[in-house]
């Protein structure tokens, strides 16, 4: 039986030359350069969208009212010392805790349903708040326990620990930006 | 219910002439070298804390720091309730103590965040 000729039998040709294998691989990275960088814009556009929605939606729009809670609070604490002072001690211990209420009241107005809004997004940052709302809270609170003692302390010192707590929030709602942009 | 075992909180835990209980490490101070919370949260009593008259704030920073650890033990509130309970001490001025529950409500408000917070993972992550 003729099987005709032996294809086996002869040196084969190279089904792809040298040129052939370059210029495939040479489509194959570009191909993939391509799926990557599909990849990462697309990462990227999720990132800058959950950035512009915490810009735009959670923090521009409540600026205001970030303002308005220290500003009341400051309001409490400068006018503390004149209503306090003349009280004698069980008065004054019923008025002090009077006054100490205005801090959860402002807080419970607007802060803590902001951070809740946080909370939903960014658990650490949220809880960053919460620390810096409670050391702003020991500082009312110990300024105006402080009127009517021997050493009272001065309007001028809590309102600069007031400022500088009010500045440490701005910057926990902008250090996810500034410090670590890919976080978002 | 068994009779509950009284921790009473020392006036001079308050800090020097003040009236307020604050700081979270003042609050862990008391915890660990004053009233020995750790070994009691693993006996078989109940306790009852009371917070001294002339108190004017009971912070949750204090807070946090006497009771978090335990509340973070017993995992839930109802639990931490059973074996802590904070009361005032008899003869409390009645708006006193309706402030003093308010830090109290907002402290455990808290505390039930930073549980929450201990098991998420968050949006960004």
């Amino acid at each position: 039986m003729d099987f005709g000729p032996n294809i086996l039998c002869c040196p084969a040709e190279p089904i792809l030359s040298a040129g052939d294998i370059i210029s495939i691989s040479g489509i194959g990275i570009a191909v993939l350069v391509f799926i990557l960088e599909r990849i990462n814009s697309s990462r990227a556009d999720n990132q800058r969208a959950k950035q512009d929605w915490f810009l735009n939606v959670v923090v521009e729009p409540n600026m205001n009212s970030i303002s308005d809670f220290y500003s009341n609070l400051l309001d409490v604490l400068e006018k503390s010392p004149k209503e306090l002072e003349s009280l004698v001690l069980n008065p004054l211990t019923i008025a002090k805790a009077e006054k100490m209420k205005s801090f959860i009241k402002n807080k419970d107005k607007f802060i803590t349903e902001f951070n809740t809004a946080i909370r939903s997004f960014d658990p650490i940052m949220a809880k960053k708040i919460d620390s810096l709302l409670r050391r702003t809270q020991d500082i009312f609170t110990n300024y105006i326990d402080t009127i009517g003692s021997d050493s009272p302390t001065d309007y001028s010192v809590v309102k600069r620990q007031m400022d500088r707590s009010k500045t440490a929030l701005y910057s926990i709602l902008f250090e996810g930006i500034k410090k670590n942009p890919t976080k978002f | 219910m068994a009779d509950r075992v009284t921790i009473f909180l020392d006036k001079e835990w308050r800090g020097t002439k003040s009236t307020t209980f604050t700081g979270r490490p003042q609050g862990e101070q008391v915890r660990d070298e004053k009233v020995l919370l750790d070994e009691k949260d693993l006996d078989s009593h109940n306790y009852e804390v009371v917070i001294p008259n002339d108190t004017t704030a009971f912070n949750s920073s204090f807070y946090l720091g006497l009771f978090f650890p335990s509340i973070e033990k017993f995992k839930t509130l109802v639990n931490f309730d059973n074996k802590y309970l904070v009361v005032f001490e008899d003869g409390m001025d009645e708006k006193v103590k309706e402030k003093l529950n308010e830090d109290i409500e907002d402290s455990r408000r808290q505390a039930m965040n930073d549980l929450e917070d201990l098991d998420s993972d968050g949006f960004w992550s």
